[in-house]
């Protein structure tokens, strides 16, 4: 009987034991915590702070630039720097023999090295133990993304040996295209362009946040300590398409004359917003690139150029483009300078009109020296009002005041203005003398050269640039009448005849500059340019291109004249070509063969038209195909039935078969002419199908 | 002793749920707080994957407009002889 309770005694006994046991466990683990937490907690949570907490800076997303039309100019993301440790531990001698060739040869796909020398180049670093070897510099994503698929190299860092270096830059999707006027902004030199004028808003704020180290090693986000900041967007005015001509004329033009640099420059007359500005310069290797803004910071002696300010000015103080002045044989001393008129000008008497078309030297000094000789203060406070004294006040950095002298000027001489009045002795950038001609071409109203429209966050505009005026009025709007008829003469008649056009007129005027001259004389720099506005009589865009040190050719009707000529067509062309005003179906005649023409189908009213215009019977319906063969037409769409698109274009055979309700698959040469197989064929019930599929050749 | 003992057992059996929902919630808590890591682990990677994403779009967009330029396509069709309009188009009618 006693054996229950000694039974019970036992596990009593064995579970106080185990109790007490524990009990003395839970002890220690107070104590320890308390250690822990209380008497060393100070210095352990410091200690941690350091190993499991950092404080990390957030750098912010600079903004991006964007033309006015949405296409991205620059923005921020990375390129990459690709090395191979060929020693890597996943590497055995085995892979790395096999495939050593393989991996070269995918690696030449993408940096479009020669293989066999990434080969040796790989071999060489895994015998000489180079754990550091180039793979490929300034790769963009798609080229990293196809380099991590190559053998080997697949296996990734520790396996493959992958080391990849990330550079965050600056990117230019478009190139070089506006290099200069977009800009930089770099340590330790000024900031460049539009990027360095609104580095501010670009720029945006860094953050701070405390980072934790999680299991695994992985760093998260614990907390924020400043949220930062991301940049603003600039919207600029530049606008690709017409850079991209502007670019591609200029560099054609410097390399036809084998010129030291050149710039140009396209402004929309009646806002002043500049839509390009190029700037090429010659490399030490011969090529061009953009490196300086020439347009903005070269300030040199324009040269003829100027002449219209002088015009303006004579036309202001009641001359008529008829008045006469006499160039004798093209030659006129002023005290003991000699003024020369180039060769081909005419001598003797000429007309005003005929000294700006032919640019004339002795014409308009002699006739700025009679009106202006005894006070040419006056002469002065004209070009002031003109805004000729004045910067335009860009909003990019490196603009030059204009040298304008004053009478005061100790330089000041009897021959000053003379010289003056023909472009010497005063300095302008190219971009101040544009502004000038804009405001011309714009009625007297000189408009602030504009590049920026707007700065905006996240899609919204948070502040916009309205355009600007300078000048209300520089002149009478008989005088600026007057002065554009005078600068249309020029291209009719005058030193720029030979870029006149059937299709639109221009205004503008040549310039010719001796910039420079070696102490014998013998050796003599030029630059030449050419300002115009077109079309002349309702100016859309006036341009400037300047040429420095032409090799071959140097006067500016020769060299820069031509320039503008090209950009004027293609931008008239273009331009028409944006506005509605062309039906191409309008241009399409019936052929000889009384066969109906080329028109096979298409929208019914424009089918119509160009069939009643052929004298052929028209048909009503939206949507009309029309045979060849017999002239007939017939409605086409039902919407239960497939479509008869075979014959039609691409487009239009989109459009009809999604009209009913298919999906469309193409194939063949989607640029072909028209569709010549469809499936389900046509009149077939269009439940019975989801998608069609067309060949187009 | 034996009083001692019968408490304990009292206590000890009594409170067996609570200890057990104690047990459970412990549990529960460290589930979390390993769910938790996880997510934060795949928001992280996440956000380097949409990093890349942009980036890739960024190229490809920017490959595309070097491509779409005018002077690149007149000077890839300058063997077909296509070139960009140089004549303002006419209104025939």
């Amino acid at each position: 009987m006693e054996q229950v309770p000694t039974l019970k005694r036992l596990i009593y006994r064995r579970v106080l034991i185990v109790s007490a046991f524990l009990v003395l466990i839970s002890i220690a683990i107070i104590w320890k915590l308390v250690d822990i937490a209380i008497i060393r907690g100070t210095e352990l949570r410091q200690r941690a702070q350091k190993v499991y907490f950092k404080e990390r800076i957030v750098e912010p997303e600079r903004g991006n630039i964007y033309s006015e039309d949405g296409a991205l100019l620059v923005a921020s993301i990375p390129r990459f720097e690709v090395r191979m440790d060929p020693l890597a531990e996943g590497i055995s001698q085995e892979l790395f023999y096999s495939k050593v060739d393989s991996l070269a040869l995918c690696v030449a796909e993408v940096t479009g090295e020669d293989p066999q020398r990434i080969a040796i180049r790989l071999r060489q670093a895994r015998q000489t133990g180079n754990r550091y070897v180039l793979i490929g510099k300034k790769l963009d994503f798609l080229q990293l993304k196809q380099l991590k698929k190559c053998p080997i190299l697949r296996r990734g860092r520790y396996k493959g040996g992958m080391i990849v270096i990330t550079q965050n830059k600056r990117f230019y999707p478009f190139g070089v295209l506006a290099h200069r006027t977009l800009g930089y902004v770099r340590e330790g030199i000024p900031p460049v362009g539009i990027e360095g004028y609104f580095d501010n808003y670009l720029r945006g704020k860094p953050g701070k946040e405390i980072m934790q180290l999680i299991p695994g090693g992985t760093w998260i986000p614990f907390r924020e300590l400043e949220h930062p900041e991301n940049g603003y967007d600039i919207i600029t005015t530049i606008d690709p398409n017409i850079q991209d001509i502007v670019e591609d004329v200029l560099l054609q033009t410097l390399k036809k004359h084998d010129a030291d640099h050149g710039c140009a420059i396209v402004m929309e007359v009646a806002t002043g917003k500049i839509r390009a500005m190029a700037n090429l310069g010659k490399t030490e290797d011969g090529s061009y690139w953009e490196l300086y803004n020439y347009c903005i910071g070269e300030r040199n002696e324009p040269g003829s150029t100027f002449k219209l300010a002088s015009l303006l000015a004579l036309l202001e103080q009641g001359y008529s483009l008829e008045d006469t002045v006499n160039v004798f044989d093209g030659t006129y001393k002023f005290y003991n300078r000699l003024m020369k008129d180039a060769p081909g000008v005419k001598k003797g008497i000429i007309t005003l009109k005929e000294a700006i078309a032919q640019s004339s030297n002795v014409g308009i000094s002699r006739l700025i020296y009679k009106e202006f000789g005894d006070e040419p203060s006056e002469f002065i406070a004209y070009l002031k009002r003109f805004g000729l004294t004045k910067k335009t006040g860009i909003t990019i950095h490196g603009e030059p005041e204009p040298l304008i002298k004053d009478v005061n000027d100790p330089t000041w001489s009897g021959t000053t203005l003379p010289w003056m009045s023909v472009g010497y002795e005063v300095k302008l950038t190219p971009l101040q003398t544009l502004t000038f001609y804009n405001g011309v071409a714009n009625g007297g109203k000189v408009m602030k050269p504009m590049i920026v429209s707007a700065i905006a966050k996240e899609g919204m505009v948070v502040k916009e640039f309205n355009p600007e005026v300078l000048v209300d009025d520089i002149a009478s709007s008989e005088s600026i009448e007057k002065a554009v008829e005078a600068l249309k003469e020029v291209v009719e008649s005058g030193t720029a005849r030979h870029i006149k056009n059937p299709y639109f007129p221009i205004a503008g005027k040549t310039g010719t500059a001796l910039i420079a001259e070696d102490k014998s004389g013998y050796k003599k720099v030029y630059q030449s340019s050419f300002v115009a506005f077109f079309p002349a009589d309702n100016p859309i865009y006036s341009v400037i291109v300047v040429v420095n040190k032409p090799k071959r050719g140097y006067y500016g009707s020769q060299v820069a004249a031509p320039a503008v000529r090209k950009i004027a067509d293609r931008l008239i062309a273009r331009y028409n070509a944006e506005s509605p005003i062309v039906d191409v179906f309008a241009v399409l005649k019936p052929d000889s063969s009384h066969r109906v023409p080329l028109i096979a189908g298409g929208y019914g009213e424009k089918v119509n038209r160009l069939l009643e215009w052929g004298g052929y019977p028209t048909v009503e319906g939206r949507w009309l195909k029309v045979r060849q063969d017999s002239a007939q037409s017939v409605d086409v769409v039902n919407p239960n039935i497939v479509p008869d698109v075979r014959g039609l274009a691409l487009t239009d055979a989109i459009f009809l078969l999604n009209s009913v309700g298919l999906r469309v698959v193409v194939e063949g040469n989607p640029s072909g002419g028209m569709v010549v197989w469809q499936h389900p064929e046509p009149g077939k019930p269009v439940d019975n199908y989801s998608t069609a599929k067309i060949i187009i050749r | 002793m034996r009083v001692i003992l019968k408490r304990l057992e009292k206590v000890g059996f009594a409170n067996a749920p609570f200890l057990l929902f104690v047990g459970a919630l412990l549990l529960f808590r460290i589930w979390v707080v390993h769910e938790t890591v996880q997510k934060l682990t795949l928001l992280q990677k996440k956000r380097s994957e949409l990093q890349e994403k942009r980036w890739e779009y960024l190229t490809t967009l920017s490959r595309w407009m070097q491509k779409s330029k005018e002077s690149t396509v007149a000077h890839k069709l300058e063997q077909t002889g296509i070139k960009p309009q140089r004549k303002p188009p006419l209104v025939i009618e």
